[in-house]
This record gives C-alpha cells, structure tokens and sequence, in this order.
C-alpha cells in the first residue's frame, strides 16, 4: 500500500484514539480527570491539523515519490510471534519453544533437518539453564500447568 | 572524611568482600544483558541470600550488582537496537546505525569505556554530596520537580527528527499510555477495560521493548539481512576508547549531570540517558545525532553508570527509593538489620563509604570483563535475521513477562509493538514517545501537587521561571542564540 | 552459512559461562521465588504468596517470619516466598483465594492496603476475612506531628493553630485514610494534598515546608522524626493509639508518653469522642495498624493442617530468640497469640456494617471529591 495513504489511515486512528481518551476522561472523578483530559485534548488538537494537512498534501499529490509499504510479509512474521504466545498459553514455553523453533528454522530460515533439531536443542538447554541459575518465572499453560 | 574513607577502601579490598563483588558484578552483567532484565530483577534475586548477612558483604554483593547493569546493557542496545534495560535507551539512537555500518566493536569501546569513568564519577560524586546532600534535597519542592519533568519533555522535542508535528504525537501518545492505570492522586482506575492487570499501568521494561525491540524482530525478517550492512567488522574496542577520551569533557559534563539527575528524588531514572543524548546532541559541534555519531553513545553511556551513585544518596539518606532497583535497596537493608535515614551518616558512615568504593571497584571489573566479551559478542550483528529473529523472540517474550508474571506483558508487548512497528514503519520518532510515558506519573503528579498547595502562586518561583526560560531556549535552539550572539558581534564591530 | 550459525550458538553459550559465575549461591540456598518449580503436592514445602513486590515492607516482613515459623511447624517444612505483585495487592490475594490449592501448604501475608479495600468494599475485591483463617499477625503505630511554625506546643493545642494547614498524602484510599478520619474525629481543618509517592517523600514535604501537619509509622517516625522533634523543628502531636482486646483504643506501647487522639480530644472538647466518624476511625485504626500485617491460611484448608499452623504460630510467639532478633523488623512490637488473632478479626468482622461504609463513602465524596462506588 501507499506510504502516504497508511500515514492518513493511522494518524486518523491515533485522532480516534486521542477523541475516545478525551471523551472518556470527562467521567472521572476531579483528581483523576485533568491530566488524561489535557493530553488526550491536546493529541485530538495536534493528530487533527496534522490529519488535514496530510490530507491536503494527499490531494494536492505533493508527494509524487511516495513509496509503497510491504503489508503481507509483516503480517505473516506478526503471525508467527502471535502463533507461539498462543501454544505457550496451551501448551507451556517449554514444548511452545521447541515446537516454533523447529517450525521456524524449517520453514523460514531454510536449516537442514538435523541443525534445526541441534540449534533448537541447545537453545531450549540453555533456557532451562538460565531459568534455573536466575530464578526467571516462565509463563504457565493453561492445560499442562508448567 | 579521607580517613574513614581509606578505612573503608580496606574494608572493601578484603578478599572475601571482593568475592561477592565479583558476584553481583557476574550477576550485573548477565541481568543488564538480557533484554527485559534489569538491576530490579537482579535486586530480586539476591535479595533472598542476603538476609541476616554481614551489612559489608550484602552491600558489597548488591552494589556491585546495581553498579554494571547499565555496563552489561549496552551491548543488546548497540548491536541488536534493543534496549538491555530501561537505562541505555539512547544509546539506541546512534550505537544502532554504528553497528549497521559494521563499527559495533568500536562503539562498544566507547560505551564500556565511558560507562566506567561514568560510574567512578558516580561514586565520586556521591562522595562529595554526602555533607550537602540533606539541604540539596530538601531544596526541590514539587513545583520545581514539575518543571524539572517538563523539561524531560522537551528533549521529547529534539528527538523529534524533521517532522516536529510527529514528534509531539508521538510524546503525547506516550503521556497517554503513561496514563493507564491509577492517578497519582486516587485509586481511580483509567482506561483500563476492568483488567486488574492495567490497574498499575503498564511497566517500563514491557514498554520500552515492545517499542524497540518488535519493530526489530519484524524488520530484520522482512529484509533478510544482518544487523552490519557492512560483511567486515572494522574498528575495535580500543578505537572507541580513543573516541572517548577524544571527547573527554563530553564525558565528564554528562557524568556529571547524570549523577545529579540520579540524585534528584522523584524524577526517575530512566530518562537519564535521553536527557544526556539530548543535551550532547544539543552542545557538540556538527552534530550528526542520529546518523552514528560515536558521540551520541559517548553522553548516554557516560551519564546511566553515573546516575546510579546518585541516586543512592536520597535512598540511603531519607529513604526514598528513585528507582525501582533502589527500592528493593532499602528492603536488602532492613533485612540485613539498617534502616535507611540521617543515621548512614553517622553512625553507618563507613558502611556508606564502602558503598562508594564498591561502586568504583565495580565499574573498573565489570568494563574491562564486558571488554573482553566485545569481541565475540560483535559477530552477533553479523548474523541474518531469519537465523537470529526465533532465538531472540523467545528470549524477549521470557524477559517481557519478567515485570509482572502476567499474561498482560506479553499482550502488551505484542500490542504496543505493533504500534510501535506502525510507527518505525511510517517514520514516526518513536523515543519521544518512551519519553513521555516514564514522565507521564511525574508531571500529573507533581502538577497536581504544585496547584492544590499553592494555587497559580507557584508559577512566580524563581526557580521555575529559569527552567522554563531553559526549556524555551532549547526547544527554539541555537538559532535564537547565534542570532544574539551575532548581533552582539555586530554592534561590537 | 554453518559457520555463522555458529555464532549464534556462541551468544548463548556466553550467557552459560557467565551464568556458571552465579551458580555457587543459587545452588546452596534454594528458598527463591520462581514460578516453574514443580507445582506437585510437597510436604516438605509450604508457599506464601506476597502480594507486593519483593523489597517492600509486607515483603521484608513475610521473609523475615517465614524462617523461623518453619521452624516450629511440625517436619519444620521450608518455606518459599513467592511474590503476586500488581493491582496494589488485590491482584495477588485474589489469585490466592481462587487459584491456590486450599490444602493447608500454602500461606498467604497481607497488609494494610490489602484490608482497606476489602473494608471498602471494592468491587476488584474477591477475597472475604470470612474465607481466611489468620496465623501470625503484627501491629505498628502512626504517630501525628507538625511543624514548629505552628507556634504550639503539643497535641492538646491544636485548636489554637492560627497557620493554615497542609497535609501530604498519597491516596485518599490508602493508609493515609486512617490519619484523615483522625482529623476529621478532632475537627482539625487541614488541606490535604494528595499524590505524593510514598511516605517518604511526603516527608520531604514537610521538611520543605510544603506541608505542615504530617504521621510517620514507627519506625520512620524514630528514624528521622524524633532528631527533629530534638532540634526543635517538628512537634508531636498525638499518636494515633492502638485497639485493645475490648476494642478500645489505648497508648501505643513504643509512645507511652505521647498522647492518642482520644486524650486529645477530651482535652479539647471536654467529653470523650463518640458518634459514626469515631467508631469508623476505630474500625479503621483496628484494621491497618493494630492489625497491619497478617499471615492467613486458607479457611477451608483440612482441619489437621490449620492446627499444626496455628500451633507454629503460638510457639512462635513464645520464641524468645525470635523476639530478640525480630525487634528491628517488628519496630519492638509483639507479634499476637494466634487464639488473640482470631478473635480480634472476628470482632472486626462483626463491626464491619453498612452504616461504616456509607459514612467513609460520604466522607470521601464531601472531604475529597472520590467516589468510593467507582473503585
């Protein structure tokens, strides 16, 4: 997609956003109300003339050299991290580690069969290790419990 | 004084001492290493061992711990663009695009290097403020503290890169995000969609990663390249030394200033590396901040060793803990059966002096043993992306979830990274962001302060109107003054 | 590319070597606090949950306890500390009542700002003192001071302050509740500002002349208060007591020569403080400063397991080598008879009614413009 038209689509979130803060910050109490109320005022003000001016920009095709943003690829990556939170949330970090390393090394990083199993062994060895020696609490599953 | 602090350099110098400093320094550097760990995990950690230790050992253990972390953290923060932890933030800015043109060594030199004389500044410091400490203190009432985090804010605006509008988003999204959570003043909870775990507000290491290190993990997939641009490494450690001690009074002016921001109680840590970046970037000539200009790692590095010894005074003085690290400080302390306050003066003198001694000590083992790691650690920026990225992705979530124990800080992670990815992806400054989300309790705090006690009156402090006069003069920059300065040349020919 | 991939594996192999530096104290001493330990039944294990962060004062108080009442449990059981921080306490002491094995081997150590919600009734709240059975429990005291500029020269004058007052607070909600109400019990007039980050610095405050009328816990009132008080520069004004058995309140054994506020106001007033805000400050005073900090167990635990707790707890009290060395954490307090415990948080219970609530509620509202149904 088009630099210029993501920028639009996000500074209008970040307006929306800054809106929805003010407007929610007006049902708190008198000690809690005026520094969310002033910054969200303040982010709605700025995102706003900043929101129009890109717009104009937009139609005035100023930017002729804009360049276009990869979306696919990111998202795919995004998939990958959001994939293994989910298998730690089923099935604990240990065996969600092993099994998105394996998957990765395969599949993204293009590694023979028996480096991945070696790197991947290693590194969860290494896990254990470290969480041992530093005391480090590893998030648990919902269904192993570990 | 000089006597007793020779006592104490004895005290510290014995073997059994010296051994658990070699510990905590061990500890320091792992801790500072990882990404998401940081001298508050490290505190935790020890702090079960030192119960009902000899106060000497348990200090010399948990200083010389405290001590290194901001040694050990640069290392992820130059060469992945990661921040180890919450203090080498800025050191982001321009040890990143150093590492990418293939001088990691060299600015890993500087940085270690200047950590080091950082923290012996630190610790000299905090020796020299140890009689004037209580007055200093005493002398920031809350609508000075107030003032002291707007000007945080404005260097928010120097950082802003060439878009200024942007910038300024881009802060006032961090004071918001800064604004979850309970207000200063009330157990009101905001923007917290009845979640228990937004009910503190977001924690610093969750954030400052997810904004940082996301953006990373994704690009380095989607370009399928190394960190180094450059296939050689150039430049070694003994390179950037001679960078910093080419820059010698850069060092030491923000040695200086990071101990007496350290020392400031309330303001908070964590914006020590970027008030120094900004005031570097503000006082250097031809400045090229931002492009991998070995001096923009010099001042952030030089000022977060040296904050520590600052920030120890109002800790063991009033016993008001500045960071997190040093709150657990104070618990270390009374388990080993102190209590911080007037009497670390007096009676516990050489107790606090061999704190000064260890923090010194420390500095010089934990840089010269980080030194040592730089060369086999630099390669790290050689790797691709897509053989790094899984490795690197396991150890983020694990040391995102460090803050809380909390599925939270790996949702908060994801989520703010995504913004943050957004962001770098659009152009979007993203430290001003990070830097109004650590300020963002203090200003509400102590603007909410400043007006319930003195009503508009506190506007009238002479203290107040200088910092805000300094806070004009940076945000409208060195135009105004070279003018003048022109000027005045001028009516003098 | 096998030759890069090496490095990678040198990375972490680093971390290793450098961890193989901490191994000696990690391997001796094993009572940390990590979360992936074995959760399978253990005798020789009991947990306490600290809803605060490690470092803080519940914390300090729960390791300090946690040796030497092991050591009095029968096959003395270690006992590991591990810390639920987040939500100011309600988050962890809400995991605990709902997600801990109810089966006697896990403990739980709650302060003051753990009972204060649950006194307000906080809707986050869901943990009852119904559902707990308390073992060890301890006190600390406040004690009222204020600036020399006042131009008085104790508690008994303070109706005669002409200066304004200023008080610096944290939260409305919090510990400084019980001082507020003290004032309101006196009458005293004082703007509170509120905000500030600990005690600490709101004693800075004071030091500043930001405020003019502050309280210190114990020991922070002897550490740095009591200097100043020589010097002349701060005076004590009344401590704010302790509840006795039959719920009244008394002296606080480490001010025995300082007055309580009921002292104060009889002097002032000429009748001894009755009517809802001085039963509510009572209530209050009970639940976060004679009964500041509680080590509980599950209510429901098997009655076998409760048993051997509450023995440890009644021999713990006798310990005299636990006295001696306890003194510094304990600000010289005694900690209670587990059978006292029980019956001072059965009565506090029974005080607990609507009517308590709905005056803090309105005090809230009026004095301080919060709304304690939204919390």
């Amino acid at each position: 997609m088009n630099k210029q038209t993501l920028n639009i689509i996000f500074t209008f979130c970040i307006f929306a956003a800054f809106v929805w803060a003010a407007v929610t910050a007006l049902t708190f109490s008198r000690l809690a109300q005026f520094f969310p109320l002033y910054v969200s005022i303040a982010g709605s003000v700025v995102s706003g003339i900043y929101l129009i001016t890109e717009i104009m920009k937009l139609i005035k095709r100023k930017n002729e050299a804009s360049h276009s943003v990869m979306i696919l690829k990111p998202l795919i990556y995004t998939g990958w991290v959001v994939g293994y939170v989910i298998s730690i949330f089923f099935f604990g970090l240990f065996i969600a580690s092993a099994a998105y390393l394996i998957a990765f090394l395969l599949i993204e990083s293009n590694f023979p069969l028996f480096k991945a199993f070696y790197s991947t062994g290693i590194a969860l060895f290494v896990m254990t290790v470290l969480s041992r020696l530093l005391d480090i609490a590893w998030p648990s599953s919902i269904l192993l419990g570990m | 004084m000089i006597d007793s602090a020779l006592e104490a350099l004895r005290i510290v110098l014995d073997p059994s001492r010296i051994l658990f400093t070699c510990l905590g320094i061990g500890l320091g550097i792992v801790v500072g290493l990882l990404p998401g760990l940081g001298g508050t995990v490290g505190m935790s950690l020890l702090l079960p061992f030192i119960f009902g230790m000899d106060p000497f050992i348990g200090m010399a253990l948990l200083i010389g711990m405290v001590a290194v972390v901001h040694t050990g953290d640069t290392f992820p923060s130059v060469l992945l663009g990661i921040p180890g932890s919450s203090g080498s933030q800025a050191t982001i800015m321009d040890g990143f695009p150093l590492a990418k043109k293939g001088e990691a060594s060299r600015a890993m030199g500087a940085a270690l290097f200047c950590s080091m004389i950082g923290g012996i500044i630190g610790g000299v410091v905090l020796y020299l403020a140890i009689p004037f400490a209580a007055p200093l203190i005493t002398s920031f009432n809350s609508p000075v503290l107030f003032m002291l985090t707007m000007l945080g804010l404005s260097m928010a605006g120097l950082l802003a890169g060439d878009s200024p509008a942007k910038g300024a988003l881009s802060g006032l999204i961090g004071l918001m995000i800064g604004s979850i959570g309970s207000a200063p003043a009330i157990t009101e909870y905001r923007y917290t969609f009845d979640f228990l775990y937004l009910s503190n507000g977001l924690s610093l290491p969750v954030v400052a990663l997810a904004i940082f290190a996301f953006p990373i993990l994704i690009t380095m997939l989607t370009h399928k390249g190394s960190v180094a641009e450059a296939s050689q490494l150039k430049g070694g450690v003994l390179k950037g030394v001679g960078d910093a001690l080419k820059n010698k009074l850069l060092v030491f002016r923000s040695a200086v200033l990071g101990s007496l921001i350290g020392f400031i109680p309330g303001l908070g840590g964590s914006v020590v590396d970027w008030l120094a970046y900004g005031a570097g970037k503000k006082t250097v000539k031809n400045s090229k901040f931002g492009e991998g200009d070995i001096r923009g790692v010099i001042a952030p590095e030089s000022a977060n060793n040296a904050k520590e010894g600052g920030a120890l005074i109002p800790t063991l003085l009033f016993g008001i803990p500045g960071s997190g690290t040093t709150a657990i400080l104070l618990g270390g302390l009374i388990l080993m059966g102190l209590e911080a306050g007037p009497r670390m003066l007096t009676t516990e003198l050489p107790l606090t002096l061999s704190i000064v001694w260890t923090l010194v000590i420390a500095n010089i083992i934990g840089a010269i043993l980080c030194m040592t790691l730089v060369k086999p650690i630099a390669k790290l920026s050689l790797i691709p992306g897509e053989k790094l990225v899984p490795f690197l992705t396991i150890l983020l979530l694990i040391g995102a979830y460090q803050s809380n124990f909390a599925w939270g800080d790996i949702i908060a992670f994801i989520v703010i990274g995504l913004l943050g990815y957004i962001m770098t992806v659009l152009d979007w400054p993203r430290p001003p962001l990070l830097i109004g989300f650590v300020l963002a309790i203090s200003a509400e705090r102590y603007y909410w302060i400043s007006i319930e006690r003195y009503g508009w009156e506190w506007l009238s402090n002479p203290i107040v109107i200088t910092i805000g006069a300094l806070i004009v003069i940076l945000l409208t920059g060195g135009s105004i003054m070279k003018k003048i300065s022109s000027n005045l040349q001028n009516q003098e020919v | 590319m096998p030759v890069k991939k090496m490095y990678a594996l040198t990375y972490l192999l680093v971390f290793t070597l450098v961890l193989a530096g901490c191994q000696p104290i990690s391997m001796v001493i094993s009572n940390g606090n990590s979360k992936n330990d074995e959760e399978g039944f253990n005798n020789d294990l009991l947990t306490m949950v600290v809803p605060y962060n490690s470092g803080g004062g519940t914390d300090v108080f729960a390791r300090f306890i946690a040796n030497p009442l092991s050591g009095h449990i029968e096959n003395q059981p270690g006992i590991q500390i591990e810390n639920v921080p987040g939500g100011g306490s309600i988050t962890g002491t809400n995991e605990y009542v709902n997600s801990y094995e109810k089966d006697g081997t896990n403990l739980v150590a709650t302060s003051a700002s753990t009972h204060i919600p649950y006194l307000l009734n906080q809707s986050s709240v869901q943990y009852s003192f119904d559902e707990l059975t308390p073992l060890v429990g301890a006190p600390t005291g406040g004690v009222v001071y204020g600036s020399a500029d006042l131009d008085i020269e104790s508690g008994y004058e303070l109706d005669q302050v002409k200066e304004k007052l200023y008080y610096a607070g944290m939260s409305p909600t919090g510990l400084d509740l019980t001082t507020l109400i003290s004032f309101e019990v006196l009458d005293i007039d004082s703007k509170a500002v509120l905000g500030y980050e600990g005690r600490g610095p709101a004693r800075v405050a004071f030091e500043q002349g930001e405020s003019n009328i502050d309280f210190q816990t114990t020991t922070a009132y002897k550490q740095n208060i009591e200097p100043k008080v020589k010097d002349g520069k701060a005076i004590p004004l009344y401590s704010l007591g302790q509840i006795d058995e039959t719920g009244e309140v008394v002296r606080d054994p480490q001010f025995p020569e300082l007055p309580t506020i009921k002292e104060v106001y009889k002097d002032i007033h000429g009748a001894e403080p009755e009517g809802q805000a001085w039963e509510t400050y009572k209530h209050f005073l009970n639940a976060t400063y004679t009964l500041q900090k509680i080590i509980w167990v599950h209510k429901s635990a098997p009655e076998s397991a409760k048993e051997k707790l509450k023995k440890a707890a009644n021999r713990l009290v006798e310990d005299e080598d636990f006295k001696k060395e306890s003194s510094s954490i304990l600000e010289n307090y005694d900690i209670y008879t587990q059978d006292d415990l029980e019956k001072r948080i059965e009565n506090l219970e029974e005080n607990t009614n609507q009517k308590t609530i709905e005056w803090v509620y309105q005090f809230l509202l009026d004095e301080h413009g919060v709304d304690g149904r939204k919390l």
